[in-house]
């Protein structure tokens, strides 16, 4: 009786964790994880943001709302490929990125058409263009550095992209 | 004193152990045959047996108490408890006392709850926080993605 009323014991305890159904649900991933926010909740979850920080992702949400669903499902695909590369290459293709966007506004665009340019070459044709004196004397040493980077990643496992 | 011996073993000291040595029961059989002619002979050997026999009458009558099992530990406990303060021996009598065998069982759904449901991690930042700055660094690499044009092979 004793050791029947400890098995018995035994079972309640161990119970829930034999039938436990999954705690939670699956959370939809990337853009849509943010884009299904209730606005309540996003602007709760952004106040955790200095200012500034905040208004930009208020803003990058805002452009993200302006897509349409194909570009959306697109733009996740290219972003969980993204995901997937070693990181040392995420960081280098967001150090082109930051670097380009902390140039005034004239030298972004001015860089953002070489970049295009660039894009469209083969990797020998980038490597001499990148070494011609007229794009030394149309870019600052700085400037040169991050198309040089550019250029880099360009070569790894980077694609130009044909969406946009 | 010897079967030659004419001495009363109670004038001679010697001979007066020889007398104890037989109310003990440890003498040797030649010795104890000719003490008890003498003690046949002799009113004061006589007399002094008798009261010996009274003592030992006694000794057998006494029923021996047996030694309980936990007597060693008892006594070592005591020792112990000689040389601690006060308090402690209060706490190891209470701690001796406690019967842990029922608790076992129990003890061991414990154990059994903590393998199935184990212990949180350490608590992770504020949620908001979290989620806040995922989102910040989820949309600058999409937006990353976007200004750059990068795709990936």
């Amino acid at each position: 009786m004793r050791a029947l009323l400890q098995v018995l014991l035994l079972l309640l305890a161990i119970a829930p964790a034999l039938f436990a159904q999954p705690r939670r649900r699956v959370p939809p991933k990337g853009i849509e994880k943010f884009r299904q926010l209730p606005p309540e909740q996003r602007r709760q979850a952004l106040q955790a943001l200095p200012p500034g920080r905040r208004q930009q992702t208020e803003q990058r949400l805002r452009e993200l709302d302006t897509l349409s669903p194909a570009e959306r499902d697109a733009l996740q695909r290219r972003y969980e490929a993204f995901q997937k590369l070693p990181s040392d290459q995420q960081d280098q293709a967001r150090r082109v990125y930051r670097a380009m966007n902390a140039l005034p506004p004239e030298r972004r665009d001015a860089l953002r058409d070489e970049m295009d340019a660039l894009r469209d070459m083969t990797p020998e044709r980038r490597a001499t263009h990148l070494q011609s004196p007229a794009l030394r004397k149309r870019f600052s040493s700085k400037e040169k550095s991050i198309l040089d980077d550019f250029s880099a990643v360009l070569s790894s496992r980077f694609s130009p992209d044909l969406h946009f | 004193m010897t079967e030659h011996t004419p001495h009363c073993p109670l004038q001679s000291e010697q001979h007066a152990q020889l007398l104890l040595s037989y109310c003990a029961r440890s003498l040797d059989p030649a010795r104890t045959a000719i003490l008890q002619r003498h003690i046949a002979v002799c009113p004061e050997c006589h007399s002094f047996l008798e009261s010996q026999q009274l003592v030992w009458d006694a000794l057998d009558d006494w029923n021996r108490t047996p030694v309980s099992p936990n007597f060693d530990a008892s006594l070592y406990q005591r020792i112990r408890d000689e040389n601690q303060p006060e308090w402690a021996g209060r706490a190891a009598h209470w701690y001796a006392a406690i019967a842990w065998k029922p608790a076992l069982p129990a003890a061991a759904i414990f154990a059994l709850w903590l393998i199935a449901y184990p212990a949180p991690p350490d608590p992770p930042l504020p949620q908001e926080t979290v989620a806040a700055e995922q989102m910040e660094r989820t949309l600058e690499d999409l937006d990353m993605l976007q200004q750059l044009h990068l795709d990936v092979r």
